[in-house]
């Protein structure tokens, strides 16, 4: 028999959640490291961040973090918040 | 007209080898842990007493770890075997599995009973060797819609006495 549908809702919001806490927490680890790289102010030259990467990748982690933390915070949160511990995420195959 | 009792305890229950409950403890108190999406099993044996009649009823005494709406169902199977039967007891002989689900509680760990009549007992008898299959109707898309798992705290069965 079918399981119930809103197990399978349970399955996708736990998933969603538990990788949701994940990308925030990168992004805190993002904006972290590039706060002590600042600091450090190191010599690009013959690197991937030369030729003005490192500006391109300090707006990529802003703007990851604004859509994450401010544009679709709520449904991120709501998602965290409604995370169901011991649900095991096997109503949906993946 | 009076009831006999038999308690089955929670730490007397064998777990099933492939899909088992999960045996915690809150508060040093033993409870099965019912998995939300596969059915899982527990099982009890027992010399049904002689003053046993009629009329076995299953009583689940429950709460759910997180859920707070929707529904959990529980199936109780009986296989009862009397002294000189052609039975094996090496293999499964359970009668047909009666049902029962209610709505949760409202209240995450609040107890709630569900309550089964075993009319599907495979015509136990006093003195007959019984066991007993308990599990949660996970895989049920209509009656057990409630997420997480439901921690079983106590079951017992009660019948009328002879």
């Amino acid at each position: 028999m079918a399981l119930a549908d809103s197990k399978k809702v349970q399955t996708m919001v736990n998933i969603c959640a538990e990788q949701a806490q994940i990308v925030r927490a990168a992004i805190v680890k993002m904006k972290a490291v590039r706060t002590v790289y600042l600091a450090a102010a190191p010599a690009v030259t013959d690197t991937v961040l030369d030729g003005g990467n490192a500006a391109t990748l300090s707006s990529a982690i802003n703007a990851l973090d604004t859509l994450v933390n401010t544009t679709d915070a709520a449904i991120w949160t709501a998602l965290i918040n409604s995370y169901v511990p011991s649900h095991r995420n096997q109503a949906l195959e993946v | 007209m009076a009831t006999g009792t038999i308690i089955l305890p929670i730490l007397a229950a064998s777990l099933d080898a492939s899909n088992p409950p999960g045996l915690d403890y809150s508060q040093n108190r033993p409870k099965l842990l019912f998995d939300d999406t596969t059915p899982e099993i527990a099982y009890w044996v027992f010399r049904m007493p002689s003053n046993y009649s009629s009329a076995l009823t299953a009583k689940i005494q429950y709460s759910m770890a997180s859920a707070t709406a929707n529904e959990v169902e529980f199936e109780v199977s009986v296989m009862a075997v009397s002294d000189g039967d052609s039975q094996d007891l090496d293999s499964d002989s359970y009668d047909t599995a009666n049902s029962g689900s209610a709505t949760v509680p409202g209240t995450a760990g609040y107890l709630d009973e569900i309550s089964i009549s075993l009319s599907s007992n495979d015509s136990v008898a006093a003195g007959d060797w019984c066991a007993v299959k308990l599990a949660r109707d996970a895989d049920d898309g209509t009656n057990d819609d409630a997420t997480g798992d439901a921690e079983v705290w106590a079951v017992s069965l009660e019948y009328t006495l002879e």
